[in-house]
């Protein structure tokens, strides 16, 4: 079984293996760090260090706008990185052997598969390709 | 705009001498007064951005000018003159209100020194 | 120049001087053609001249000015007559008073005579004690000295004394207004000014009047016996090695000998010797920042002294019997590291005896130096952490799924004590036998810029691991303020900071300038090239003035905050490698400070452009 924390980007529902999360922090002040490209929306203090947020919406070609003021830390094996999102859902456990993990078209989406859940699509971020995706925001001369 | 200075001095002297260290320099006299009754009347006629105000002059002393002008014009700026062993006038000037001093004989670019910091501040 | 901070190593720099001027005098009164001995009183009383007059020490510049011409005559002779080895040794005299003067913090004494060449019969008295450092107190203590050829000081230090009371409140001045207008004479005046305006800003006001030979900022006597004595319960001062203050005092010799090279180098438009004294003054101030860095090392011990009392305490409380042991306590490490780390350690300790020993035992912490880092491990032979009942916590407290318990390697479970929300308040010793306070330490571990490692056998003993960083990235920013974003500059890359008129702007082709010390300075816009919108138009334009690609700029932000040393993080990666960032910090106030970059962010545009 596998605990999943699923959340909204616009309208669609994305989620993550809880054991990638370190934290949910809420109403956290971010500080925003100029000049940089926009999805990099600043940093936040997260137990003495400082953790950059990443407008994941806005990463994944989704609207800008104001997002949730709960953020979610991934592990360091991860980051440390916060992720702003649009909304939290709760956690839900689901045997991940029994869903159908459908390949994803593109490689850029960041989406490791898409499980169906009682006609539900969630879609399950790709954080290895998330990595490149932010890999190559931050290499590039600007936004 | 050249700035506007007063000279107060009651030897004719000293103030063509200064008039022409002012001139130099780029400033517009716009008044000379020999005593400190017309020091306080030109101040009211001409409002310049700075006096230069001898201590000692017959009638009305420098000091006494500069009470009565800053009486009535407290944003003025007034720099004193004085020659050397007037010290304790010239303190007694600077803690009624004049700006800065001078003290004679003095040189050109001492002169133009105080009165523009004076002007800046 | 801040000359203050510079006086006493000007000082012991050219007594230093003196002496060998003295030996020398003696050896050329033996020999009066010792041609050798000449040229060797001529530099000692050159290298006098050149840290004097950068000094703003006027008497002693004039003074060693004419020693050093009367050696180029005796040069030109070929020898030294006895009339002039007493000419000589009075100049020497009189340089070794004028050092007191300065050293004593009095206005140098008259040298007409000597430059006159009157022959100084009576002994040189020395002026009567007015040491004007004895305000203390709050506030900002100016100093100000008036040059020899102020005519009327009285009234002089009253018109400053007025002008000082525009910064703030006076709140005591040294001599008095009284004073002053009781006819005392002085002619220095030292001022105890409450104020919000920086010593620069200060600085900056008074320049314009010449009449000031120095503006200096003393430190308080008093202020400084107290903070010595506060020092001793916070740790705000630190002991130096003498060997490393003769360095220091050497560095700084060589960087005025530097200073006054690139001076008379700028004035003779010499770019061969500008460059060759650039790269000289690169060297020291490396070198200064190496010997700095030492300064702040500290032994672990003065953190670890402290512990085998606690632990005698914490046998005591708890009827356990510990042996306790420090090794490799004269590992040294920056202070901040070990302020950081007192706490941390303690608690650590403190988990071993709770939580760890049975009933007898023994607690040990090893240090030692492994390249660039440190190491710090705390072990005990106690019961050890089960990573079975880790797992089952971390599974309870949703810190892992089910799954990931079972796939997880045990050292990497015994990981998790220290994630926050592994263990509360509430349920302090048993089930974890060592999760309290945990994440707290690895939090304090790793803004330092180390990290925490936990290994454990069951039934042999835990041991917690740090690696930490010899020393931190403690730098001096200054503090901006741009889009509302909070900036900083380390100090090292600003010039200067002006606040100026936008009157003050010109152009030039298509470029912004203003004119500055003569010179015109490219203005560039923080917020454009950060691509902000533009600020709202102001009154008064506030620049930092900085160098990029070798060309100094005047970088126009919308504020200055002011200055602090703040401990720079590296922003995790990828994040580290965007372009015109150097890193952050978090400040007291949790606000998060982030460190620019300049020409990297140009670099950028450059690239960008092309």
């Amino acid at each position: 079984m596998s605990q999943l924390l699923p959340f909204n980007l616009g309208l669609e529902i994305y989620a993550l293996e809880l054991a990638d999360v370190q934290e949910v922090v809420e109403h956290q002040a971010v500080f925003p760090l100029p000049g940089v490209a926009t999805t990099i929306s600043g940093a936040i203090g997260f137990h003495g260090r400082i953790v950059p947020v990443v407008d994941l919406p806005l990463l994944l070609g989704f609207d800008a706008g104001p997002r949730s003021d709960r953020m979610i830390v991934l592990t360091d094996v991860h980051g440390p990185v916060a992720l702003s999102i649009d909304r939290l859902q709760r956690i839900i456990t689901l045997d991940l052997a029994h869903c159908t993990l459908s390949q994803s078209e593109s490689e850029e989406d960041c989406i490791r598969g898409v499980i169906d859940r009682d006609g539900e699509m969630i879609s399950l971020l790709d954080l290895e390709q998330l990595r490149l995706v932010l890999d190559r925001v931050c290499s590039e001369t600007g936004g | 705009m050249a700035k506007q200075v007063m000279i107060v001095d009651d030897a004719l002297f000293m103030r063509s001498m200064l008039r022409d260290i002012f001139e130099a320099a780029g400033w517009q006299v716009v008044a000379e007064a020999e005593n400190g009754q017309q020091a306080v009347e030109l101040f009211a006629q001409h409002q310049p951005d700075l006096v230069t105000m001898d201590i000692v002059m017959p009638e009305m002393s420098g000091l006494d000018a500069m009470q009565k002008i800053l009486s009535d014009y407290p944003e003025a700026k007034v720099v004193m003159c004085s020659a050397l062993g007037q010290e304790s006038m010239v303190m007694e000037a600077i803690k009624a209100g004049a700006k800065d001093f001078i003290v004679k004989p003095f040189q050109d670019e001492q002169v133009i020194d105080v009165v523009d910091r004076v002007c800046a501040a | 120049m801040d000359i203050e901070k510079y006086r006493k190593m000007f000082l012991s720099e050219a007594g230093e001087h003196l002496e060998k001027m003295a030996e020398q005098l003696v050896a050329v009164e033996a020999d009066p053609q010792n041609s050798d001995g000449i040229d060797a009183l001529f530099r000692e009383a050159h290298s006098i001249k050149g840290m004097a007059a950068t000094m703003g020490y006027d008497a002693t510049a004039r003074v060693s000015h004419r020693l050093e011409d009367e050696l180029q005559n005796c040069r030109e002779q070929g020898e030294v007559d006895s009339e002039m080895i007493d000419r000589l040794l009075t100049g020497v005299d009189l340089l070794e008073s004028l050092l007191e003067d300065i050293s004593e913090g009095r206005a140098e004494r008259s040298v007409d005579d000597f430059i006159n060449g009157v022959m100084l019969v009576e002994e040189l008295e020395p002026i009567p004690e007015e040491d004007s450092c004895d305000l203390a107190g709050e506030g900002v203590l100016v100093r100000l000295r008036l040059a020899d050829s102020v005519a009327a000081p009285g009234p002089r230090l009253l018109v400053l004394l007025t002008r000082m009371a525009e910064f703030g409140t006076v709140l005591e001045a040294k001599p008095s207004e009284e004073q002053l207008l009781q006819g005392e004479i002085s002619r220095i005046l030292l001022v105890r000014l409450a104020t919000e305006a920086s010593q620069e800003e200060i600085r900056q006001r008074l320049q314009c009047y010449r009449e000031l030979n120095a503006i200096e900022f003393p430190v308080a006597v008093l202020e400084k016996d107290q903070q010595r004595k506060v020092s001793r319960k916070s740790g705000t001062t630190v002991r130096v090695d003498t060997d490393l203050l003769d360095r220091f005092i050497n560095l700084t010799g060589e960087l005025l000998t530097n200073r006054y090279q690139l001076q008379s180098a700028a004035g003779e438009r010499n770019w061969r010797e500008m460059n060759e004294g650039l790269s000289q003054l690169a060297r020291l101030v490396k070198n200064l920042h190496h010997q700095v860095l030492q300064v702040r090392m500290m032994p672990l011990e003065s953190i670890t002294g402290r512990l085998p009392r606690a632990v005698r305490d914490l046998c005591r409380s708890s009827g356990k019997e510990v042996e306790f042991s420090v090794e490799g306590a004269s590992i040294e490490l920056d202070r901040a590291i070990l302020e950081e780390l007192a706490d941390p350690l303690t608690h650590m300790i403190r988990n071993a005896i709770d939580h760890g020993i049975e009933q007898t035992g023994s607690v040990q912490i090893k240090s030692w130096r492994e390249r660039d880092q440190v190491l710090i491990q705390v072990a005990d032979d106690g019961r050890g952490i089960d990573p079975e009942k880790v797992r089952k916590r971390a599974i309870e407290r949703n810190l892992i799924s089910p799954a990931q318990a079972q796939v997880m390697r045990d050292y990497d479970v015994l990981q998790l004590i220290c994630q926050p929300g592994f263990s509360t308040a509430e349920q302090v010793t048993e089930t974890s036998g060592r999760g309290v306070g945990m994440d707290v330490v690895k939090t304090s571990v790793e803004k330092l810029g180390g990290v925490l490692l936990i290994d454990s056998t069951p039934g042999e003993g835990t041991r917690i691991s740090l690696k930490l960083p010899l020393s931190v990235a403690i730098i001096r920013v200054l503090m901006i303020e741009c889009a509302g974003c909070l900036l900083g500059i380390p100090i090292t890359r600003v010039l200067q900071t002006v606040e100026i008129s936008p009157k003050e702007v010109q152009t030039s082709g298509k470029q912004l300038v203003i004119s500055l010390h003569g010179e015109l300075l490219p203005l560039l816009s923080l917020r454009k090239i950060l691509r902000q919108p533009k600020g709202p138009a102001s009154n008064l334009l506030s620049l930092v003035v900085t160098e990029v690609f070798g060309r100094k700029v005047g970088l126009v932000i919308d504020r200055l905050v002011g200055q602090q040393e703040v401990f720079v993080q590296p922003l995790p990666s990828p994040f580290d490698r965007l372009r015109g960032n150097s890193g952050g910090a978090i400040l007291g106030d949790g606000r998060i400070l982030f460190l620019i970059d300049l020409q990297s962010m140009l670099e950028k545009r450059r690239t960008k452009g092309s």
